[in-house]
């Protein structure tokens, strides 16, 4: 069972097994745990709204738990069409973190979906993922009134 | 009398191995959770559950479905 994106959480599954025993037609296996937090990421995924043409940036910090010490190497998105990004090495009360700087690129109006993708040396999470949405709008068009 | 003792036990006979042949009740055993304690974000958890069959009869698991 994959644990990844639970971090923080206690994470429950259930697993339904169909048997042709008619005294236990369905049995349910649960498997449950806690799954630690290995980095903060803020926020968890981006949205971007706003008209086409125009150029919007966002930032997402990364922390990495003390328990779980990790350097990101690298920055790459899924596609790389809609969007650039930077990696940028800082310090955040003390703690080493990351910020991935995410601008927009002009495109026409349209939902667009990417996904950043940090590699990192660690062991325990060697990649991070953050999906990225861009929502863009057609530029209102103005109509000059009629004297 | 002897003449209807032995065409009755034939059809009785027949009966039994015409009808289907079902689990009998309580023949599963199996451990129903499993606790992993704590794991950091990432990990892969990995654990066998095993179902037993404590009777002389065969139990099929027809499908398996994670939640």
């Amino acid at each position: 069972m994959k644990t990844d994106g639970y971090g923080g959480r206690t994470l429950k599954k259930k697993i339904k097994v169909l048997t042709d025993d008619l005294a236990m037609p369905t049995l349910y296996l649960t498997i449950q745990g806690v799954v630690e937090k290995v980095v903060d990421i803020t926020p968890k995924s981006l949205v971007f709204q706003g008209d086409c043409g125009t150029v919007m940036e966002k930032t997402i910090t990364i922390i990495p738990i003390p328990k779980y010490p990790l350097n990101v190497l690298s920055l790459k998105f899924k596609t790389g069409k809609y969007m650039t990004g930077t990696l940028e090495k800082t310090q955040i009360n003390g703690k080493q973190a990351y910020k991935v700087i995410v601008k927009t690129k002009k495109e026409a109006a349209g939902n667009f979906y990417d996904k950043v993708t940090l590699k990192t040396d660690s062991r325990v999470k060697p990649i991070i993922n953050v999906w990225v949405k861009v929502r863009l709008k057609d530029n209102p068009v103005v109509v000059p009134a009629k004297e | 009398m002897k003449k209807l003792i032995i065409p009755l036990f034939l059809s009785l006979f027949s009966l039994l191995c015409l009808s289907p042949v079902y689990a009998a009740p309580g023949a599963l055993v199996f451990e129903s959770e499993y606790t992993f304690g704590t794991v950091p974000d990432g990990t892969i958890v990995l654990h066998d559950f095993i179902i037993k069959n404590n009777k002389d009869v065969i139990v099929k698991i027809n499908n398996v479905k994670p939640g």
